[in-house]
């Protein structure tokens, strides 16, 4: 769209992040080092795990996110690297928010904001956010709907969404295991 | 500006218009720092938080650099997304109008270093920056720190009706590869720009000026006419440049010379503006450049042990 044409000088220049999934990259060993670090800082709180063993936090609300997640995800053939994220948002945002209980749909909603974020982070064809919502969802949610829950994720995770995930990785270690040749693109799915 | 939670700035005065919204210069009110504060509006966008704003902010937050401007903070209300960078009061646009050749000379050397040092970082984080001219240098006189920023003050990009196959439009530090429709860019592009910024630094003014003639007729007199050989680019525009005349290039080095610039500097600008992006020096070889290697700088020099990463 024009809009987005018109905005290259704030983002499509900066397209090419190494943070990101994009195969055929060279990694330095010192970014790599770097990227290390980072992935460290964008973990879910340390306690996350063992709230949701004990209980403190409903593990079924985790499952029925991945759930959903799955499902659209598969619907729309997104990447790899969109799942990561949105499950990476989801857990980020549970170990440090707590919604109001027995409101299924604040759950609900958190989880398609979660994978709209995640899909336009990584996605170069984005779905429309009533499309997103597939599935026969109990609830659908307008777009401003979905933009206020998207600004309180990005709030609460204070912006830093483009973490580093085990697919971040893979195309250092593959080149590495491969005598330094760029892995290719078929090799990096079938990881 | 409307009510923020956790608003803590004043705002001293409107310092641009983006495409994107205004950006205000204010007071952060609990340290008493200068910040840059870009608006953005997205009360009208319809699906949702935009993409380009997502990837662009969360990409700002992970670059931490000396040489670069940092982005502080991110405030949002249902209809604006506020970004607060750190701001310096001089531009380098400023600070050549403002100043001499001859007292700008002296200076020239750390502040060339320092804006390839923020560009090296970029690069080296496969980032460009795309949009580098002086305004977008910002300048601590006091501490000699020079900082690279980008708040879209100036320029817009996507024209939506090229009819031209070579973009007259837009900043004049854009390098000539990106002016090509349809052609790629990268890297070298902005060191194309740093070279524009060398030589306005050197002469005061800029090198491809604005205005009288148009920007392919300013590199034809500049490099005389390109060939394919000099420049792949000309490939794509062979009707376009059949039309200008045949001429032998200005003798650019002679000027600059004249103008007080080292023989070395003059090696390093004419490797920095190649035509031919493949062979055109790129930020870090740049900072390598016996130009730099120069242990009679007036300048104390930080700047070069501080490059690498955070």
């Amino acid at each position: 769209s024009q809009n987005h044409s018109q905005d290259s000088n704030f983002i499509n220049k900066r397209s090419i992040s190494p943070m990101g999934f994009f195969p055929f990259q060279t990694v330095s060993e010192e970014l790599l080092r770097e990227m290390a670090v980072k992935e460290g800082e964008l973990l879910p709180k340390h306690d996350y795990l063992n709230r949701l063993r004990s209980g403190d936090l409903d593990s079924r609300v985790r499952r029925e996110a991945l759930d959903w997640i799955l499902k659209a995800h598969a619907h729309y053939r997104f990447g790899p690297m969109s799942f990561c994220l949105s499950m990476n948002y989801l857990d980020r945002f549970l170990s440090v928010y707590e919604l109001p209980k027995g409101k299924d749909w604040t759950v609900q909603l958190l989880t398609v904001a979660c994978l709209s974020l995640a899909a336009k982070m990584e996605e170069s064809e984005v779905p429309l956010l009533v499309e997103l919502q597939v599935g026969e969802p109990k609830y659908v949610f307008e777009a401003k709907t979905i933009q206020k829950m998207e600004l309180l994720v990005l709030g609460t995770l204070k912006w830093r969404m483009q973490c580093l995930t085990p697919c971040s990785f893979i195309d250092y270690f593959l080149t590495k295991v491969n005598d330094d040749q760029l892995p290719s693109a078929t090799s990096i799915f079938r990881s | 500006m409307e009510k923020v939670k956790d608003w803590n700035y004043k705002v001293v005065e409107k310092i641009g218009q983006g495409v994107f919204g205004e950006v205000y210069k204010c007071l952060n009110l609990e340290t008493g720092k200068k910040v840059a504060i870009k608006m953005i509006n997205i009360q009208n966008e319809p699906e949702g938080v935009p993409s380009y704003l997502i990837a662009g902010v969360s990409l700002l937050k992970e670059l931490e650099h000396d040489n670069i401007v940092r982005l502080l903070d991110v405030l949002t209300t249902g209809r604006y997304v506020y970004l607060v960078f750190e701001y310096l009061d001089l531009d380098l646009g400023s600070f050549i109008r403002k100043h001499t050749i001859t007292s700008i000379r002296p200076h020239i050397k750390t502040i060339l270093s320092q804006i390839l040092v923020g560009l090296a970082y970029y690069h080296s984080h496969n980032i460009l920056h795309g949009d580098l001219q002086p305004s977008n240098v910002l300048i601590d006189l006091k501490s000699k720190k020079v900082k690279l920023a980008d708040f879209g003050l100036t320029t817009s990009f996507g024209v939506p009706h090229i009819e031209y196959s070579y973009k007259e439009v837009g900043s004049p530090y854009k390098a000539p590869e990106s002016r090509i429709r349809s052609s790629v860019y990268s890297t070298p592009h902005d060191v194309w720009a740093v070279g524009c910024i060398f030589a306005e630094m050197v002469s005061g003014k800029p090198l491809f000026p604005c205005g009288k003639k148009d920007h392919l007729s300013l590199i034809v007199s500049l490099f005389g006419k390109p060939t394919k050989e000099t420049w792949p680019g000309a490939n794509y525009i062979s009707d376009l440049l059949h039309s200008h005349p045949q001429c032998e290039p200005a003798d650019l080095a002679e000027q600059l010379l004249g103008l007080g610039l080292e023989p070395p500097g003059v090696e390093l600008l004419s490797r920095m503006i190649s035509l031919n992006p493949t062979t055109r020096i790129t930020a870090r070889n740049a900072l390598n450049h016996p130009y730099f290697k120069d242990s009679h700088s007036s300048l104390s020099s930080p700047h070069y042990e501080a490059f690498g990463f955070p």
